[in-house]
Order: structure tokens, then C-alpha cells, then sequence
């Protein structure tokens, strides 16, 4: 029962968040990160031009709404979706668990969007075994034009993935 | 000490003809041990088992990689020209391209996919991927690193080729074009592997007009960076990093079009046919159990050893030693490098063999070997789409086998297949970051802008009803004989 497992597990992950994950993309970043803490899901992320990214769990968010682990809530603007929600019932919130992992989540998931962006291409270059300058000339590459969120996006990196 | 090549060197091949190589680093790469290993790796794993041509290699479908790769250069380049844009692929560029094509799927495992989910299953999160695995190929093979390092040299400046290929395979390369060319979801890769897979397999619906795609091809910035960038030299490396590959609009899309729906159907009616996907959980069943079984010998060695106690024959259905690979994932650690490279499908089919001739001495491993090797695969159920009916349906199942006497641990497979036509990358993008997606991008050669295919929805049917051509399945694969049983009590 690995499949539904993995979708309750998910849905958990959007509890910890508080319930509710406003864009697809910041549930990319968290759950590359929840991953990373420990909380393994099984995803393989690669990098796009926005950062990390797993088509598996794009699919798993598809599946997970299908058999009714959460639901997906779109607002459209001009004719495209600008907003997605991920709204998880509360009975799969891990509120008051101690997994460190969990405890990120809840703390990340306030988090704008970009901050994440950047600190999940920290992880990723450290997973790559970068360091000193050139951890930093590939993360300017990369994320270059979001220069001004590196300082809080660093201070989380050390909170949480410095060894 | 390297052997001189000759080049030079033209391969004959199915689906592009001639294919000729003139770097002599790519001839050295070809012969090295790694890439010949790639002749016994199948490319489609067990699809043969339902189309019988469907026997080719990933080496074969390196070469078709490098070939596109090459061609695609080389006609973008030369768009580029006819259209009085300067820039495109430099030669060190070329260089690059050429290498990393060819070493692209370098890492793959016997049964590819297959066998990263059996190093998964042991390993969890520190298992390697093939993409780790090539990755510690160019590093760490000592004649494949050679030929990086004396190619960096001679052909690319003195800088690290092999820095770069590492790059592109992680996706962080700029400019992004050269990422774009082989990952992304219009890349040569792909190309490749709809009209080999086609061919081999003779079900058609993956061949495309890839010439005519590389006739419409330009380097543009992307939306919302402004119009296609001249640059003062060609050939040189200051090309802009946000340059991204775009497909003429008007001459171009309805090919884009026609590959869209080609791959859909590909994997509908080859890569997830539900025989091929049953037959690979099988043998994924089969590994899973060799493993257990040699940490089971692990246990009882170990025991003999500090009791010095004479070990029972019987407990050593599989020896460690004899699958250096599977013991060290029972030992929970990813192999080393020269013992990874020892297996491949023809290795793994072996073990299968001899396996099936086990018996009591294990009944399971046994059977699912002799299952598979008689093609008695296992018949597909399809799971409810509602959670508790599936959780139900699961555990009814689960019963049902254990009563006829089956370990549903190795019997009962769940399966979920999932795929989209077109990823429509629009979806992720907000704020009008031209950074945040990553689609396939059409040109419109008269107002010199270029849109994400998402946003041409309204231009294109096909395109509008694209991302909604999904194909889900969840479905479970146990014994016909389960399944007849089943169909037999529900009637």
C-alpha cells in the first residue's frame, strides 16, 4: 500500500504547513527540503530553470486530489492560473509532531516563495558537493536575479543544512 | 596510455543512416569499457516480451543521441546565419554537446528504471540514481576521466569538460540552450528514443518530423526578454545565459504538434502497456527477494563466525560473495563503482535462470523466476479510483493470495502510471518571471517575440487539449490464476 501511503504522508506534509500550501511551486521547494531533513517520500528532483523540481510528485499531486487526500484550489487571473492552493484536512496535519523534518516544514512554509527557491538550490549545489567559491559563483549562475533573498535564505541554510 | 584513433568513424544505423564521428574523444569515449557496457543494457527493458523487435540498446540510442545532437548544432547554427542573427553553438560548445550526448545514459542499470527502484527499496534516500552513476563514471573511471581530461585540454580550453558534462546532467549548465538540447521536454534524447523505439518495436506512433523541427529552430531570449539577441562575435562563449531554444511558430508547430501526441501515445500503447509494466514489477519482485535471501546468508555467516558454529547448508539459499552487487545492497551501501559496472541485463537474466531452477530451496524466488522466463506474467487489475474502495480492494486481495498460499509481499504489485502530454509550465508561472518555467517555446518570426507552448492555447487545438491528455492507472499485477479466481467469484 506504498501508493497511498505516500499520498496520506503528502497530505501530511501540507498539514504541517498549517493546512494549506499556497503554489505549486512552493510545494516543490518544501517538499525537496522535508526530503532532504529526512522526510523521505521517494521523490527524484531535477533542476529546471526555476529550481528544483519532481514530475513524480507533480503527478502525486494530481493523484493525491483524485483519491481525496487534499484538494486544489485555482484562482485564475488573465486567462491563466496565478494561484494554487493545496488545502489538506486537519485529520492528516502531524501538528504536534517531533519529527525535525515537520518542524521545518511548519517553519518554511510561511516562507515567501523565492526565499525557498534559492534555499532548495543551496541544498542542491551542497548535495552536489560544492563549497567555498564554488558553491557561491554557482548559486549566483543560478539565482542571481534573486540576490536580495540569499541573507535570509543563508541564515535558514545554516539553520537547518549546515553540517 | 591512450591508443590513437582514426577518424573519421562512420557507424551505419537503422533509424539516421550514417552516423559519422569526427572527435576522437568520442571514438575513445565509445570504446571505453562503460559505453560497451550499454550494448547489454536493453533500451526498453523487458518490452520485448510484448514486441518482440524491441531488442535494441542503450548504446545504440547513445549514438542516436550524439548524431541528433550534432545535427541539430549544426542546422540552428545555420538558421541562425540565414536570419542575420549572429551567435549559436561554439565550438567548445559543440565540443561539450558531443561528449555529454553520448555519456548521457552512461549510468543506467540492467532494466534501467527497474533496478533504481530495487537500490531504492534498500537504500532509500542515499541510493544512487543512473544520473549519480554516470556522474561517478566521468569522475572515477579511470579511462573514461582520462579521455575527459586530455579532451579538456586539447579541445576545450584547458577548462573541466567533465565539470561541465556534471553541469548539464544536474541541469544547472548556462546557457540554458545547451541544457534545453538534451533535457528538457523537446530534447534530442527524446527524439531519439520515439523514432528507435518506434522503429524496433514496430508501433509507429513516435516517429516525427525531427529535420523540419531543427529547420525551425532559432537561440531566443525568452518571453519577456525581447527579441532574439545578436551578439558581436560568433562562436564566442559570451552568449546571453537566458538563451533558450525556440521552434519557428509558423512553419514549426504543427510538427511540435504532431510530437506531442506521437509521444502520448507511446506511452500509452508501449512505454506503460500493462504486460511490459507487469513483467518489469516482476523482476523487480524477483531482486527484492534475492536481496532478503542474501541477507538472510549474511545473518547466518555472521553467526557462524562469532560462534564458530558449523553454518546450515540450508540457510545459504544465495551466497553474498556470488552477487558482489545485491550484497551490497542488503549491507545497505550503493556498490562500488567497478562492481556496479560488472552487471548488466544479460548478468541479471542469468541469475533469473539459475534461479528458477531453486525449488524448495526457495519456492518463491523459484517461481517468479520460472514465471517470467516462461513469459507467464502477471495479470493486471485495475485499482478503484476512490480511496477506500481501493484500500479495501487491496486488502480483499491480499487475503485471496494469502489463502492460495502466496506471500503477498512478492505477489501482490501495486503499480501507478502517470503521464501528460504536454507539461504546461504556464501553470507555474506567476509574477511574469521569465525564470520561473521551463516549456517547449514557439517563435513568432514576424513580431521577433517568442511564447511558452502553454500560452498558445488559443492558436492551437491540439495544444488547448493537451494537458488535459492525461493517462493514470493504478492498478495492482498478481498471478493469472489470482485473477481468474477473482473474476470467477465476482461473477
Amino acid at each position: 500500500m506504498r501508493f497511498l501511503d505516500r499520498l496520506e504522508k503528502l497530505a501530511g506534509i501540507i498539514g504541517a504547513a498549517g493546512g494549506e500550501i499556497v503554489g505549486k511551486t512552493k510545494i516543490q521547494k518544501l517538499i525537496f527540503l522535508a526530503q532532504e531533513k529526512g522526510f523521505y517520500l521517494g521523490y527524484d528532483y531535477a533542476y529546471h530553470h526555476y529550481g528544483v523540481f519532481s514530475p513524480d510528485l507533480e503527478s502525486d499531486l494530481r493523484l493525491g486530489e483524485a483519491f481525496d487526500f487534499f484538494t486544489i484550489e485555482e484562482t485564475l487571473g488573465q486567462g491563466n492560473p496565478t494561484k494554487t492552493s493545496l488545502v489538506a484536512p486537519e485529520e492528516y496535519a502531524y501538528s504536534d509532531s517531533d519529527d525535525p523534518a515537520l518542524k521545518m516544514v511548519r517553519e518554511l512554509a510561511s516562507k515567501r516563495s523565492r526565499v525557498l527557491e534559492v534555499l532548495s538550490t543551496m541544498v542542491y549545489l551542497k548535495n552536489m558537493r560544492y563549497e567555498g567559491e564554488e558553491f557561491e559563483n554557482n548559486l549566483v549562475a543560478l539565482k542571481g536575479h534573486l540576490r536580495e533573498f540569499f541573507d535570509e535564505a543563508r541564515e535558514l541554510f545554516r539553520l537547518h543544512f549546515a553540517d | 596510455m591512450a591508443r590513437r584513433v582514426k577518424i573519421p568513424v562512420v557507424i551505419r544505423d537503422p533509424i539516421h543512416d550514417l552516423i559519422r564521428i569526427e572527435c576522437p574523444f568520442a571514438v575513445e569515449v565509445i570504446n571505453s569499457q562503460p559505453m560497451q557496457r550499454l550494448r547489454r543494457v536493453k533500451h526498453l527493458g523487458l518490452a520485448h516480451l510484448v514486441y518482440p523487435g524491441a531488442e535494441h540498446s542503450r548504446f545504440s540510442h547513445s549514438l542516436g543521441v550524439f548524431h541528433l545532437a550534432q545535427l541539430a548544432m549544426e542546422t540552428m547554427n545555420q538558421n541562425m546565419r540565414a536570419l542575420g542573427k549572429e551567435g549559436g553553438f561554439s565550438e567548445t560548445q559543440k565540443t561539450l554537446v558531443r561528449l555529454t550526448a553520448l555519456l548521457h545514459d552512461v549510468g543506467h542499470g540492467p532494466f534501467s528504471h527497474m533496478f533504481e527502484r530495487v537500490a531504492k527499496d534498500c537504500l532509500g534516500k542515499t541510493a544512487f540514481n543512473h544520473e549519480r552513476w554516470t556522474e561517478k563514471i566521468i569522475l572515477e573511471h579511470p579511462v573514461v576521466s582520462d579521455i575527459l581530461n586530455r579532451a579538456s585540454d586539447e579541445l576545450y580550453e584547458g577548462k573541466s569538460i567533465t565539470e561541465d558534462i556534471r553541469k548539464i546532467l544536474n541541469g544547472i549548465y548556462k546557457p540554458d540552450y545547451v541544457v534545453d538540447l538534451l533535457s528538457s521536454q523537446m530534447d534530442v534524447d527524446r527524439f531519439d528514443y520515439l523514432l528507435r523505439d518506434s522503429f524496433f518495436a514496430g508501433c509507429h506512433y513516435g516517429e516525427l518530423d525531427y529535420q523540419w523541427i531543427f529547420r525551425c529552430m532559432v537561440l531566443a531570449s525568452p518571453p519577456g526578454r525581447g527579441q532574439i539577441q545578436s551578439q558581436n562575435t560568433e562562436n564566442t562563449e559570451a552568449t546571453p545565459a537566458n538563451r533558450i531554444l525556440a521552434v519557428d511558430n509558423l512553419k514549426g508547430r504543427n510538427c511540435i504538434e504532431e510530437y506531442i501526441l506521437g509521444r502520448h501515445f507511446m506511452y500509452i500503447h508501449l512505454y506503460y502497456h500493462k504486460t511490459i509494466v507487469a513483467a518489469e514489477r516482476m523482476l523487480h519482485s524477483i531482486l527484492k527477494r534475492a536481496v532478503y535471501l542474501i541477507k538472510q546468508s549474511q545473518k547466518a555467516l555472521m553467526e557462524m563466525e562469532t560462534t564458530g558454529k558449523a553454518v546450515d547448508e540450508n540457510s545459504i539459499v544465495l551466497h553474498p560473495d556470488d552477487y558482489p552487487v545485491l550484497k551490497s545492497f542488503a549491507k545497505g551501501e550503493n556498490p562500488p563503482l567497478e562492481e556496479y559496472l560488472s552487471v548488466d541485463d544479460l548478468v541479471v537474466m542469468s541469475w533469473v535462470n539459475a534461479w528458477s531452477r531453486l525449488g524448495e530451496r526457495d519456492h518463491i524466488l523459484s517461481d517468479l523466476s520460472r514465471r517470467l522466463l516462461d513469459r507467464n506474467i502477471f495479470a493486471k487489475i485495475e485499482g478503484p479510483q476512490e480511496r477506500k474502495a481501493y484500500r479495501e480492494g487491496y486488502e480483499s486481495l491480499k487475503k485471496t493470495l494469502v489463502s492460495k498460499g502466496f506471500d503477498p509481499e512478492y505477489y501482490l504489485l501495486e503499480v501507478e502510471l502517470s503521464d501528460i502530454a504536454h507539461k504546461d509550465y504556464m501553470f507555474y508561472f506567476s509574477r511574469g518571471n521569465a525564470e520561473n518555467y521551463r516549456d517547449i517555446h514557439l517563435w513568432d518570426s514576424r513580431s521577433d517575440k517568442v511564447l511558452p507552448l502553454g500560452g498558445m492555447k488559443d492558436q492551437s487545438v491540439v495544444i488547448r487539449g493537451s494537458a488535459a491528455l492525461k493517462y493514470d492507472l493504478e492498478a495492482w499485477c498478481v498471478p493469472k490464476e489470482i485473477q481468474s479466481l477473482r473474476g470467477a467469484e465476482q461473477e
